[in-house]
């Protein structure tokens, strides 16, 4: 069953949010790096959003577990200097790999998808690990066009 | 070639230079668009980042004329992940006019500097996934891809 997250979830959501870093983390050591009380601050970020009326997480619950959710927003995502621009930012979704390739985390983005079309707006981006290349093979084969690379240097240390 | 800190009086040349590089980054991109008084609002923004103490703005300068600059931020890192700060690439642009040669490796040079000196490990920086010489000329500075922003019509 896929359905609203309530504040009662906000723990378990913190805590798939540290299994997903924890898995991304062994495609890109250097980008996730949880800190120790990662999921408790992501707990308290998921808490805030319940009560933004621009942001939308649901959760999957089997057997009573919730074992995925996303967790969506409304922003605009242009600076001062260009014509506002609302758009729906999916900043995560995870779904535990045991309940993987049922069509759940399709299911996930389509409920997104269609709390964003209510709201009246015409596209939603996210971003992808680069290193991720299973799912950046899943979100092309749906239509995703990559519209901005994010790359990363390192910085040598001052003596 | 003179490579300095922003001035107050810097800020027309190099609202100029903005204006010029986003006009081009707006073709392959259509759905930015800038507002009739977007070189203004810039011009605001970038008041602020001369002042910001957590902002690096240089610009380079060749015969007494502002022919580049480049913006960085110490930003905060993401919550509950590591690095607890980053260095972020807010500007970059070149004058498109006329070759400086060098003038791209010695401003990232100094900004990487004072990032450095902040205890800033890593540079962050975004750039349009149809404007792939700009990837490559990052690409020859050592960075990598980390990952991609995509879009879908709803």
């Amino acid at each position: 069953m896929i359905r609203l997250a309530e504040a009662v979830d906000a723990e378990r959501i913190g805590e798939l949010w540290a299994e997903m870093v924890t898995y991304h983390a062994t495609l890109d050591p250097q980008t996730f790096r949880p800190a120790a009380s990662g999921a408790e601050l992501y707990a308290r970020s998921i808490l805030d959003r319940l009560r933004d009326t621009d942001a939308r997480v649901l959760v999957v619950e089997l057997d009573g577990a919730v074992v995925g959710y996303v967790n969506g927003v409304i922003a605009d995502i242009t600076t001062e200097m260009f014509m506002p621009l609302r758009c729906g930012l999916l900043a995560d979704i995870y779904l535990q790999a045991a309940y993987r390739r049922r069509g759940l985390g399709r299911q996930l983005v389509e409920r997104l998808m269609l709390w964003f079309r209510s709201r009246g707006l015409r596209h939603f981006e996210w971003q992808v690990s680069a290193g991720n290349r299973e799912a950046l093979s899943f979100w092309k084969a749906i239509g995703g066009e990559t519209t901005m690379l994010r790359m990363r240097a390192s910085i040598p240390e001052v003596d | 070639m003179q490579i300095r800190l922003a001035k107050s009086a810097d800020l027309p040349a190099a609202a100029q230079l903005w204006f010029d590089r986003i006009t081009l980054l707006q073709q392959v991109d259509p759905h930015v668009k800038l507002l009739p008084d977007a070189r203004e609002k810039w011009s605001d923004v970038a008041t602020s980042w001369i002042k910001d103490e957590q902002v690096s703005f240089l610009v380079g300068e060749e015969n007494g004329t502002l022919v580049g600059f480049a913006v960085v931020e110490v930003a905060p890192g993401k919550p509950g992940m590591h690095p607890q700060w980053r260095g972020i690439l807010l500007e970059m642009v070149l004058d498109l006019h006329e070759t400086h040669r060098g003038l791209s490796d010695q401003l990232l040079s100094r900004a990487k500097r004072w990032l450095a000196s902040a205890g800033v490990t890593q540079l962050e920086v975004d750039m349009p996934a149809r404007y792939p010489v700009e990837a490559a000329f990052w690409r020859a500075q050592g960075a990598a891809a980390c990952s991609e922003r995509l879009r879908l019509p709803i």
